[in-house]
């Protein structure tokens, strides 16, 4: 059975809509108009036990507020929600149980408080067997490295080593499945290598299904079989990282910058044999953009290697908001369920 | 024993929160000293004509102002804006998210910052005013020990009080008005700054069937001993009362406040 089960779930918001000007403002006194944003609408989704799952899409997709109702903070307008058998929002309290959040932009530990006394006080709210409590926070501390962090109120702590504590708070009770909003959002590589690391950890060893939403496509390709794609509140793609990528033909680009300005003709004839976009950002750099597997990168990389005084070359893949794009520009490619 | 543990944190991250503020917390006792001094004068020139009124006598009266004064420091919280900052800027989610009861959350977290104020403040103010001011100490054989029982009903009397309020800001976005109502309701009528005795009978009287005397009125009628036992029973008595009936209140209006939520940002 699906531990997450959801048919055409919507969530739909009122938004009262200010009239510009002064004339405007004072009609509002009177009249308010409301338009509706249609944050979530009609998304189908089933999960299995121990998935890891990428919910990605632009900002505004919904990616949040799909998150609130799966945690049972919002109440959803339509639709149907099951998790875990329950419908998170009525039964709040026995559902928040078996769940850990992490919102990459809040905290839910204690600003004025050490965060030690903000996890023994997670220990008595969840109500965790001591040795179970101090064997799991050993193990957090030590694959997480917060030893150091743990006698620091929490509004001390920098943005990654917040987001590390914040972390293994989530797991304390070692929760069914993990949602994480945006986790790795402003960390740098080092952190975000760990919390990668750790959540990976977790997910085998403990068997914890975890949902998580990103705008860094490194974190679904270090950690999702599986990724969900949303835009304006409906499902655009469902189904594995690979085939999404291949479904999807968007060019890579090689920045290449050099020495020497080179003017255009000279470009051209060079790459004459390559099926490139050529654009000039100015005469010392060059933008080559081309489809995967249509162009021999190591060749290509040679060529200009020898034949041009090269400064640095830079590839760039597609992110991942260029992939929603073009899915959402061209229509789903088969097959969203 | 485990929900025991769980309260028991709660009062303590109340308490450790407020460690660090320390300082300005002696600051705030300076100006409370300020404020007890300039009613105690005041209301020496109120008693200057007439020996007694509305029931106090002047030696009552100064009483009635150092240890209510006093007292507010302890009975004092900020639940109201707790709950109003974090619905505002959406942190109220991260609440929703924890297993527990939100109403006592906040009651036992206020009720650690009490102990806290009770330490740096209550005490400490009453010291020293009470080497500058001629007080009394808790009168007849019961009110050692009922002033303090019903000093802390206040306390969970007002945090319910407040707690309701705070609730508000999930149906206005005008909680500073709501929260300054509240305020100011209790300033007047929990009979700190006046006594009770001293509005006219009708305000006495709707008075009767509201909380808020029971907040400083009726433990200060406690300590000065100006009730006869089972008056001071029955005050004891509606003080439970009215701490069963709101928080009951505070249940249910929860229960539309989170249907109510729609978070901003993030
Ligand atoms: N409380 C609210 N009231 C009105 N509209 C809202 C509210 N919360 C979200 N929205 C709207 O719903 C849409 C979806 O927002 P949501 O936060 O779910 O996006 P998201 O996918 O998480 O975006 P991001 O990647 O930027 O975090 C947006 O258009 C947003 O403006
Ligand atoms: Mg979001």
């Amino acid at each position: 059975m699906p531990i997450i089960e959801a048919h055409s779930l919507s969530k739909h918001f009122k938004r009262f809509r200010r009239r510009p000007g002064l004339v405007g403002a004072v009609k509002d006194l009177w009249h308010r108009t409301y338009e509706v944003v249609r944050a979530v609408d009609g998304i189908d989704l089933s999960v299995e036990r121990g998935e890891i799952i990428g919910y990605i899409g632009p900002n505004g997709a919904g990616k949040s507020t799909t998150i609130k109702m799966l945690t049972g903070i919002l109440v959803p307008t339509a639709g149907s929600l099951a998790v875990q058998g329950l419908v998170p929002h009525k039964d709040r309290y026995r559902h928040v149980r078996t769940i850990g959040v992490v919102f990459g932009q809040r905290t839910q530990l204690w600003w004025d408080i050490a965060v030690i006394e903000a996890f023994n006080l997670l220990q008595k709210i969840y109500e965790i067997p001591r040795d179970e409590y101090r064997q799991r926070l050993k193990k957090f501390n030590q694959v997480l490295g917060l030893e150091d962090l743990l006698n620091i109120p929490v509004r001390k702590l920098s943005l990654g080593q917040r987001m590390r504590c914040d972390l293994a708070a989530s797991l304390l009770h070692n929760p069914a499945i993990l949602f994480l909003d945006e986790p790795t959002i402003g960390l740098d590589v080092a952190v975000k290598a760990s919390i990668r690391d750790f959540i990976r950890e977790t997910n085998r060893q403990q068997g914890t299904t975890v949902i998580l939403t990103t705008h860094d496509l490194s974190d679904i390709e270090e950690l999702c079989s599986r990724v969900i794609m949303i835009d304006a509140g409906k499902l655009i793609y469902d189904g594995g990282l690979r085939e999404l990528k291949e479904r999807v033909d968007i060019p890579r680009r090689l920045l290449v910058e050099t020495i020497f300005p080179i003017n255009a003709s000279k470009m051209m004839l060079l790459l004459k044999d390559y099926r490139l976009g050529i654009t000039a950002l100015d005469p010392y750099r060059w933008e080559l953009s081309f489809s995967k597997g249509r162009v021999n990168l190591p060749q290509l990389m040679q060529l200009l290697l020898d034949t041009l005084e090269v400064r640095d070359l830079e590839l760039e893949e597609p992110a991942i908001e260029e992939i929603v794009r073009q899915i959402y520009d061209r229509g789903a490619p088969g097959d969203a369920r | 024993m485990k929900k025991v543990a769980k309260y028991w944190q709660f009062m303590r991250i109340g308490f450790i929160a407020y460690l660090a503020h320390r300082f300005q917390v002696l600051m705030n006792v300076l100006s409370y000293l300020l404020v007890i001094a300039l009613n105690y004068f005041l209301w020496r020139a109120v008693f200057a004509s007439r020996p007694v009124i509305a029931g106090f006598t002047m030696s009552q009266m100064m009483t009635y102002v150092v240890i209510g004064w006093s007292a507010r420091t302890f009975f004092a919280n900020r639940i109201d804006r707790m709950i109003g900052d974090a619905v505002r800027d959406g942190s109220i989610v991260m609440d929703l998210l924890k297993p527990t009861n939100f109403q006592l959350y906040h009651y036992f977290r206020s009720f650690g910052r009490a102990v806290f104020m009770f330490v740096f403040m209550t005490l400490p103010i009453i010291v020293v005013a009470s080497l500058l001011f001629p007080i009394k100490p808790p009168s007849g054989r019961l009110g050692p020990y009922l002033f303090p029982l019903s000093v802390v009903l206040s306390f969970f009397l007002h945090a319910g009080i407040s707690y309701l309020t705070g609730l508000m800001a999930f149906f206005t976005r005008n909680n500073e008005g709501v929260f300054r109502f509240k305020q100011m309701l209790v300033e007047v009528f929990s009979g700190v700054m006046i006594p009770i005795s001293f509005f006219p009978a009708w305000v006495q009287g709707a008075l009767f069937w509201l909380p808020f005397k029971y907040i400083a009125y009726v433990p200060l009628r406690i300590y000065l001993g100006m009730e006869p036992l089972s008056r001071v029973h029955q005050g004891v008595l509606l003080q439970v009362m009215w701490i069963i009936i709101i928080y009951a209140a505070g249940q249910l209006l929860w229960h539309f406040a989170i249907k109510r939520l729609e978070i901003q940002g993030g």
